[in-house]
């Protein structure tokens, strides 16, 4: 195919910005799909996806458009917004030469549309500003236009104007887009190089890689050769995505496809690799990306202990698309045998959790999440911790480091208040503020990540009515004065209830929970003692009462029957309970404990 | 052996009753029940006839909302297909309102020689709120009369009820207890879909808390014990050798015959006097109609249809004898429970006599003790 006739391009934009409902436009008006077919969020495959209206995979889908009298192959490959997929934002953009930079005009540029253009510019893609949302009554295109050249410094100048919901605009862009963005460059006569920007597993042809070729050109029958592990397979299919999986001869330079070659394992072919011919071969692979590093940890168990191996089977599945997913064996006291796993951050360990338990039909207990501390022991030995139960002995440690955020907040200026007592509650130091505009002001605070992953968005949300966005990213570790928070019930610390948090907070914490247990464990047929310890003293005690009355009175003319199935429920609903000691604790607790409104 | 009666016929529906009972039936349906009723009796005595019967319960529903004459009439057929024992309990529930001095003469003719008195409360704000017919004085009066015609009677007291105080349960134990020698004594359960449980879920009632309903409890087994009223099971509390014989069989693995609809049967032999290799419990359809049309249909006992129905296996009858003798203050044999008990729950039993029994605190909490125990 003629390098000339093609464009490879991303969509990125902040959150709820309208990338998805632009994607489908994109691809009813170029007909790539019939009308009949056509179904809003078409790119979203997950139910998750389209029921909370967000993007968490990437997906690509080829476009044909006709223009000025040439059939042109679009290759749109749309991203995620949130913060936490990052990551997959950053591989997709490796394989474009342009992005569209889609900006809400009722909204203007936020927290995401800064750190993805920033992602852009590291890719040198060609950025193309396309404002969204112009049919909106609150639109305000001038402004937004100026935020961008302002904020951003690119020309908007005769920039689209579209409106994703009703179509307006949008002939104009893919105009642009054939206009604007370079065509990919490349050499199809070269050793074949081609890079993996994703791989998913399908049931029936194994793990198959979503590819952008750079060089050469890849057919059936080729053998092909995984660079960073020299493995070679033979490839069985190669195609594109249109938006479902179209098999084609071949595919070449500048094109973007996927190659099939019967791979077992996803781990072989790993997203950044390059794949090239095991006979004609290149010399040196492309530069790939550094590995996804989980920054969220959290302990997952099944509420029926029986279901352990149905857990890690479902886990293993999710891992096999989702390769920013972690998990290694955890055993808890209280909770039993689980998993401890790894998140980009706390909405992708919410998605994996809703995944595990609708799609694979399991309901789970969830420990509260933690991050990543480096411990230095007395002994000079150096540990990192993402469990609170694996913190050694206080005596044996010399300090804790924990992981800062440098995080970025766009507002409304009457939010400004808020959202700096916000931060200073949080251990946020002040770093920068400044008005991008009258009515816009992006506020800077370097963070414990600790404290992010602790209701942050919730309590910005509520403080800001939604109008303030964040945006945050690494910004290395911090030596802080950390102490781990154990719960005791009956006088035995419940190891699925501890955390690490910073000395000043364990008091109100360890209170908190303390007052949110007493509320959730049923009256047993003891007193039960709840207390909250940090180094073996005790910083707050509730007590839930031994309970009195638990008989029934009355077995109406001999029923026995209904007598006994009423025990029968109550013994069903004991097995849902987890016994820390002789107490038993309902699941809610452990979940309940995570939302606590300070 | 056992029989139970069961008349499901009601003037009006309490708020709190889920039992099987119906008010408004015209008078060609009771007719049809008490004639279904009456052939049911027939097949059971041609099935079960060889059995003594040491105690019959006549229960509801209102019995005594029926003229005295069906009841004589029942009690009469009764007698000519089952061998009643000359010292058998034959007791019969009444409701204050529908109580009369001809109808005790009835009863006592019929030869009927134990009165259960619904009386429930004798706060009137309470009477009202649980839709009962009778006020505190009705109550009293009635219960006075039926002592002129009969030495066992037996009042059923509720506590939790919405207006009960501390002061209300105290003053209407001390009213009752010299009147009666038995009295039972519940706490109020919400059963769901009655109006009252619905009433308490929109919060247009506020009822007591566990805490206060056992506070209840506690204080009527106190004044009870101080009249001679002594606890013999969860519920109950008897002046002595004043114990329901019939309920009492309940607990104590006795053969019983459950007739009419809904009625529950518990079966240990063929025909009254040869044991079954297991013991069976089962029970009739609870709609009236479905019980009519079963029993005209049926030219046997066992054809009558039945609801439900289990035949007991091995760790079925180590759990009913258990959560049944639990229920007693005399317990079950001690040997029973040899093993079963967890050491951090020892504290709610006691040992006496080679019995073993809960304690007052184990008695209250007896399910969560059970679910420890049994083997479900």
């Amino acid at each position: 195919m003629n390098k000339d006739r093609i464009r490879n391009f991303s969509i990125i934009a902040h959150i709820d910005h309208g990338k998805s409902t632009l994607a489908d436009r994109l691809i009813e008006r170029t007909g790539t799909v019939s009308e009949r077919d056509m179904e809003s969020q078409l790119l979203d495959n997950m139910d998750i996806e389209k029921e909370r209206g967000i993007t968490i995979k990437l997906q690509t889908c080829r476009l044909y458009y006709k223009y000025e009298g040439e059939e042109y192959v679009l290759n749109l490959i749309d991203t995620p917004g949130h913060v936490d997929f990052t990551y997959e934002v950053s591989r997709s953009l490796a394989a474009c030469e342009g992005a569209l930079l889609v900006v809400d005009a009722t909204q203007g540029v936020e927290a995401q549309t800064l750190s993805n253009v920033y992602l852009a510019l590291e890719n040198d893609l060609e950025i193309l500003p396309v404002i969204n949302k112009i049919d909106l009554a609150s639109a305000d295109v001038d402004a937004v236009k100026l935020e961008i050249e302002d904020i951003i410094g690119l020309d908007t100048d005769g920039c689209p104007l579209v409106s994703a919901k009703d179509g307006t605009g949008v002939d104009d862009l893919i105009g642009q887009i054939i206009k604007k963005l370079p065509c990919p460059d490349g050499d199809e006569n070269a050793p074949l190089k081609a890079l993996i920007f994703d791989s998913f597993y399908d049931n029936y042809r194994g793990a198959i890689s979503m590819v952008r070729i750079v060089d050469g050109t890849v057919k059936a029958g080729d053998r092909i050769k995984m660079m960073s592990s020299g493995k070679t397979f033979e490839v069985v299919e190669v195609g594109y995505f249109s938006p479902h999986m179209i098999p084609c001869k071949q595919i070449s330079a500048g094109e973007v496809g996927y190659i099939a070659a019967s791979v077992k394992n996803v781990s072989d072919t790993a997203v950044g690799d390059t794949i090239t011919n095991s006979e004609f071969s290149a010399k040196e692979p492309l530069p790939g990306y550094k590995k996804a590093t989980p920054m969220v940890y959290t302990g997952v168990f099944p509420a029926d202990g029986a279901r352990y191996d149905d857990l890690k089977e479902a886990l293993l599945k999710l891992q096999l698309n989702d390769a920013s997913l972690s998990f290694d064996p955890e055993v808890s006291s209280a909770l039993g045998f689980g998993f401890r796993c790894g998140f980009l951050g706390l909405l992708h360990m919410e998605i994996i959790e809703e995944r595990l338990e609708r799609e694979f039909d399991l309901d789970l207990i969830t420990t509260a999440p933690s991050v990543s501390y480096i411990v230095t022991k007395t002994n000079g030995e150096k540990l990192t911790i993402d469990n609170p139960t694996t913190l050694p002995n206080v005596s044996e440690i010399a300090s804790i480091e924990e992981p800062m955020v440098c995080a970025k907040l766009f507002t409304p200026p009457d939010y400004v208040g808020p959202i700096m007592e916000l931060c200073q509650g949080k251990r946020g130091i002040f770093i920068d503020m400044s008005y991008i505009d009258p009515t816009r002001v992006q506020i800077t605070y370097r963070m414990p990540l600790n404290e992010i992953i602790y209701d942050f968005f919730d309590s910005l949300k509520s403080r800001t009515r939604g109008y303030a966005s964040l945006d945050y990213e690494t910004d290395g570790y911090e030596k802080s004065d950390l102490v781990r928070l154990d719960m005791m019930i009956n006088g035995e610390i419940c190891d699925a209830l501890s955390i690490i948090v910073h000395r000043d907070n364990a008091y109100s914490r360890g209170r908190g929970i303390a007052e949110k247990l007493k509320d959730v464990i049923p009256r047993q047929l003891f007193e039960v003692p709840i207390q909250a310890t940090v180094g073996g003293k005790i910083i707050a005690r509730e007590t839930v009462k031994a309970m009195r009355k638990d008989v029934l009175a009355k077995c109406y003319g001999g029923d026995i029957t209904r007598k006994k199935k009423l025990l029968e429920k109550q013994k069903e609903g004991k097995k849902r309970m987890r016994k820390v000691g002789s107490v038993e604790v309902p699941s809610e607790a452990f979940i309940s404990i995570l939302k606590i409104d300070n | 052996m056992e029989i139970y009666i069961h008349l499901p016929f009601c003037k009006s529906k309490c708020a709190y009753c889920d039992f099987n009972s119906l008010s408004g039936q015209e008078e060609g349906t009771v007719f049809s029940y008490l004639s279904a009723l009456n052939r049911e009796i027939r097949l059971a005595g041609d099935a079960y006839g060889k059995a003594e019967i040491s105690t019959v319960y006549i229960g509801g529903g209102t019995p005594s909302l029926l003229d005295s004459g069906r009841i004589k009439s029942i009690l009469k057929v009764l007698g000519e297909h089952f061998r009643i024992r000359d010292d058998a309990e034959i007791s019969i529930e009444c409701n204050p309102e529908s109580i009369t001095s001809e109808k005790l003469a009835d009863y006592k003719e019929a030869g009927i020689n134990r009165m259960s008195i619904g009386v429930q409360s004798l706060d009137d704000a309470n009477l009202k709120s649980i839709g009962r017919l009778h006020d505190r004085n009705i109550a009293i009066s009635k219960i006075k009369l039926a002592r002129q015609y009969f030495d066992n009677a037996s009042c059923d007291i509720i506590v939790g009820l919405p207006y009960d105080t501390n002061d209300t349960v105290k003053e209407e134990i001390e009213t009752l207890a010299p009147l009666v020698n038995h009295m039972s004594v519940y706490a109020l359960t919400l059963e769901e879909g009655t109006p009252l449980a619905l009433r308490a879920e929109e919060g247009k009632i506020l009822l007591p808390s566990d805490d206060e309903t056992e506070d209840y409890l506690e204080l009527a087994e106190e004044i009870l014990e101080k009249h001679g009223l002594i606890k013999y099971e969860v519920s109950n509390f008897a002046s002595d050798g004043m114990e329901c014989r019939h309920n009492l069989g309940y607990w104590t693995d006795e053969e019983y015959l459950g007739l009419g609809a809904g009625a529950h049967s518990y079966i240990k032999t063929s025909d009254g006097k040869n044991p079954i290799p297991t013991p069976i419990r089962f029970a009739h359809p609870r709609d009236i109609h479905a019980y009519i049309a079963g029993v005209n249909c049926a030219n046997a006992f066992d054809m009558i249809p039945r609801a439900e129905m289990r035949v007991l296996d091995e760790k079925d009858v180590f759990n009913e004898a258990v959560m049944l003798g639990l229920r007693t203050s005399k317990g079950v044999k001690s040997g029973i429970l040899n093993g079963h008990i967890p050491e951090e729950l020892k504290g709610f039993f006691k040992e006496a006599d080679g019995y073993t029994s809960l304690t007052r605190a184990g008695m209250a909490v007896m399910n969560s003790l059970l679910v420890r125990i049994l083997k479900l």
